[in-house]
């Protein structure tokens, strides 16, 4: 599964975030997510790919793209 | 003059279901809401005896805190608007002065074992730290005062079993005592996760099943008796000083007249007819009602063989030759113990039972135990249209007593 996939899956389920809300240039902000939001997001997704995302590389986060990049980055890491 | 307290509205999100009527019927027709069931992890899977609520909850919670809230609190959010609804106190503002007075024995149990599973099982310090709102034992009050808008006191008490009633209790207080005019009461409790579970086994207080029916494993002061069943659920009231419900038209469901409560300061975990019964007491005298006045009493009775006798005890010690005469029955054998939650669903009905003078059984009596002397309302349920006043009694590990009396509105 993709990582916006992924990510909109959650967001929609977990966080009963509107699908049409979600777009890779939509800040976390925006969707409605306050700091323990995204980390809480973070952690569900590490344990959905097996990953590690750092707490300062968390913080750097600001739109759903940054997001998306980051987990593809720490995914290549992972498989490679 | 004292301000009156009365009960306005009633919210029950527990093992027989949500609604206090429906839920009221089957305890008084002596429907048991325990089965067997599979839990435990996948390696350590297990069929136990629980008393669990039915009632998707997870699906009633909307909007962005829900990632904020373990099962303790949806209970509690529903049971608690369901309560607010019924006393048509759901337009804004209507509880913008009021308290919350909540009990919780152990707060959101289930976060706090994933994230001890998280520590040990991947030996990482990485832990969510959405399991430090959504683990305190006080989450359910804090998701309430903001999904309710509720702006007053908001206090959790924590006295293990005795919780909710003692939650109960204090709300009254402060009304009578006109520090406020309206407030939440109740209690909520999830704690079926297995770590709980098996910690609860090993005491060696559960009930063993009964091979043939396993939804009658749980038999207060029967002869037979092997102990409780494990239950999850939350019961909300609204309480309301009566002349200001009286002038809004409120429906009435029953006053809350006495609240007795007393510390044994003995054991841990033996129960104290003595102290028990100086709880007992002194709910008739802060009433200033003869304890020959009341007809029913909701025993605490979670149907081990100590807990039983000594109840049975305190309330013989209170009613003397009456005791023989007054009903006194276990609604646990059905709803299970549901710890912090248990008072204030045994509250709900008690204020049933005196409001439509339907008392309900003790369930799966076989043998009565002789050191159990008292009228404990065998199967089915019975109707008494004299009863005026009725009793709960909650009894706590720790030696906290707490002892609620309703009367008929």
């Amino acid at each position: 599964m993709s990582s916006f996939d992924a990510i909109r899956d959650l967001l929609v389920e977990k966080f009963q975030i509107s699908a049409d809300e979600i777009r890779l240039e939509a800040t976390l902000e925006d969707l409605g997510l306050d700091s323990l939001s995204v980390v809480e997001l973070l952690f569900d997704l590490e344990d959905l790919f097996g990953i590690e995302l750092p707490q300062e590389e968390a913080q750097g986060l600001v739109t759903l793209g940054d997001a998306v990049e980051a987990v593809d980055r720490r995914r290549r890491q992972a498989d490679g | 003059m004292d301000r009156r307290v009365v009960v306005t509205g009633i919210g029950v999100v527990v093992p027989h279901g949500r609604g206090i009527d429906p839920v009221f019927d089957a305890v008084h027709r002596g429907c048991s809401a325990i089965d067997l069931v599979e839990t435990g992890s996948a390696e350590l899977a297990t069929l136990e005896l629980l008393a669990r609520c039915p009632v998707d909850v997870a699906t009633e919670v909307t909007g962005p805190r829900r990632i904020l809230m373990d099962r303790v609190s949806m209970l509690a959010a529903v049971a608690g608007r369901d309560a607010v609804s019924d006393a048509g106190l759901d337009g804004p503002g209507e509880l913008a002065d009021a308290g919350l007075f909540v009990g919780c024995a152990i707060g959101g149990a289930e976060a706090i074992q994933a994230a001890h599973e998280r520590y040990v099982g991947r030996r990482t310090r990485r832990i969510r730290p959405t399991s430090v709102p959504m683990g305190m034992p006080s989450a359910p009050t804090a998701h309430l005062g903001i999904d309710l808008g509720i702006r007053g006191p908001a206090v959790t008490f924590s006295v293990a079993c005795s919780s909710s009633s003692i939650a109960v209790g204090e709300g009254a207080l402060a009304i009578r005592h006109g520090r406020i005019d309206r407030a939440l009461v109740g209690g909520s409790e999830a704690m079926l996760n297995d770590v709980s579970v098996a910690a609860w086994q090993s005491m060696g207080v559960l009930a063993a099943s009964d091979p043939e029916e396993p939804a009658a494993s749980c038999r207060p002061f029967d002869a037979g008796r092997t102990g409780f069943v494990l239950g999850e659920g939350a019961a909300f009231l609204v309480l309301e000083e009566r002349e200001s419900a009286l002038a809004r038209g409120a429906p009435i469901r029953a006053e809350i007249v006495g609240y007795g409560t007393s510390n044994d300061a003995v054991s841990l975990t033996d129960p104290d007819a003595e102290g028990q019964a100086r709880a007992i007491r002194a709910a008739p005298h802060d009433a200033g009602v003869a304890p020959e006045s009341i007809g029913y009493v909701n025993a605490h009775a979670t149907a081990t063989e100590v807990g039983d006798v000594a109840e049975v005890e305190a309330i013989r010690a209170v009613f003397g030759i009456r005791a023989g005469r007054l009903a006194v029955s276990s609604t646990k054998s059905m709803h299970g113990h549901l710890i912090g939650a248990a008072g204030a669903l045994e509250a709900a009905l008690t204020i049933e039972a005196v409001r439509t003078g339907r008392i309900p059984p003790t369930a799966n009596l076989r043998a009565k135990d002789p050191a159990c002397d008292v009228d404990v309302v065998p199967d089915p349920g019975r109707t008494d249209a004299e009863l005026e006043f009725a009793l709960s009694n909650s009894f706590a590990f720790g030696g906290s007593n707490a002892a609620l009396l309703f009367r008929k509105p």
